[in-house]
């Protein structure tokens, strides 16, 4: 197992969530992609499967793209940073990142910012799964999905969305699973049997090259 | 006189997975003593983290082993990762905070080398500007490797990994 910490969390010691985008001169998924495939490579591993919830569901649908063959199990993941709203109502999220990392697109204040516009529109791909997807990719996704998250009716239609118009519908996979009605991360039971299914997936792909 | 006691903030912030258990303990304390206090709550409340993190601690998988000759396979560190120690410690021994396994210095981020041996190990780039990229890699020599990214965090109970390698 490869466990990586968000370097973009060094930015400011009360960032809670920054989905692993890097800073403006600093791209960190394809970084983190290579030590990924490096570290596999190391030590004998032939199949690689990312992971993680929410904000880390984000990050590893988005490295997971960047290896081809990989498998990604992505637990009720925000799929674009810009609309992403804390506990489903609040743009505070959105506003601490803007503040910390692009203060000049709130020109000079984030508080009359208006997030209703895509302010992350010019910041390429890292910033929103839908738009990297939206160019064919070579991995492979379970997008696993608690039906009572509020991310169950945005991210994964906006997933399914961009997979099927890239033709590469056959390449995500569902695993839906009773959770309550919040945002929280799987209990080791939940995260076992969607693993069970990643593992059981990678085993029927080609090794990743 | 003491101060009554009150709940802060890392009392009232509960992840999903800890939820359960103290929903149960709350109830055998009820149970027992038709009350609860809030030291019972807090008592009850750092018991149900240890069982939740033991529990996640306990979640194996099946992997299937990587074959001999890869699981034989070792790569040498090269010039781009230098260890502050060297090498692994067993997975066995890993720390609950992982800081204990070799703290390894990648000065260069495009040729990152870890060890191939089994064993658990750190690896750390410095970016300019002090801000790291900081990885723990556990080699138990499977076919597959998982790995993991973590979502939001409260900065006031999680901290980011140090550069302490003990």
């Amino acid at each position: 197992m490869m466990f990586f910490s968000d370097p973009t969390l060094w930015t400011d010691p009360t960032f809670q969530l920054a989905w692993y985008t890097g800073w403006k001169d600093q791209e960190v998924q394809p970084l983190i992609a290579d030590w990924a495939v490096r570290a596999a490579h190391a030590v004998g591993a032939s199949r690689i499967i990312f992971t993680g919830s929410s904000g880390g569901g984000f990050a590893a649908l988005q490295v997971s793209a960047l290896v081809p063959g990989s498998v990604c199990l992505a637990f009720n993941p925000s799929t674009s940073i810009h609309g992403y709203l804390s506990d489903g109502t609040s743009t505070g999220t959105q506003r601490t990142y803007v503040k910390v990392l692009y203060p000049e697109l709130a020109g000079g204040n984030v508080w009359a910012m208006d997030f209703t516009d895509d302010w992350a529109a010019g910041l390429g791909d890292r910033m929103s799964v839908r738009k990297r997807y939206a160019t064919p990719r070579e991995n492979y996704v379970i997008y696993a999905d608690n039906p009572n998250d509020w991310h169950h009716d945005i991210d994964l239609p906006a997933l399914k969305e961009v997979m099927t118009a890239t033709g590469s519908a056959e390449r995500l996979r569902v695993h839906s699973y009773e959770g309550p009605k919040s945002h929280v991360p799987p209990n080791p039971r939940q995260f076992k049997e969607a693993m069970a299914k990643a593992l059981a997936w990678c085993r029927e792909l080609p090794p990743v090259s | 006189m003491a101060d009554k006691p009150v709940l802060n903030q890392y009392d009232r912030s509960l992840e999903g997975f800890e939820l359960e258990e103290l929903v149960q303990r709350i109830a055998s304390v009820l149970d027992k003593h038709g009350a609860l206090t809030v030291a019972d709550y807090r008592r009850e409340l750092h018991e149900a983290r240890n069982d939740s993190r033991r529990r996640l601690g306990e979640v194996t998988l099946d992997l299937p082993k990587a074959s001999p000759a890869l699981n034989s396979r070792t790569v040498p560190v090269k010039s781009g990762s230098t260890p502050v120690n060297s090498g692994t410690i067993p997975a066995q021994d890993l720390a609950p905070n992982g800081l204990n396994a070799p703290l390894h210095q990648v000065a260069d981020a495009d040729s990152f080398a870890p060890v191939g041996e089994l064993g658990v190990a750190r690896y750390r780039h410095t970016f300019t500007g002090d801000r790291h990229l900081d990885a723990l890699l556990v080699n138990k020599g499977t076919e597959v490797l998982i790995v993991t990214f973590h979502g939001a965090l409260d900065r006031k109970r999680y901290t980011l990994p140090n550069s302490a390698s003990r």
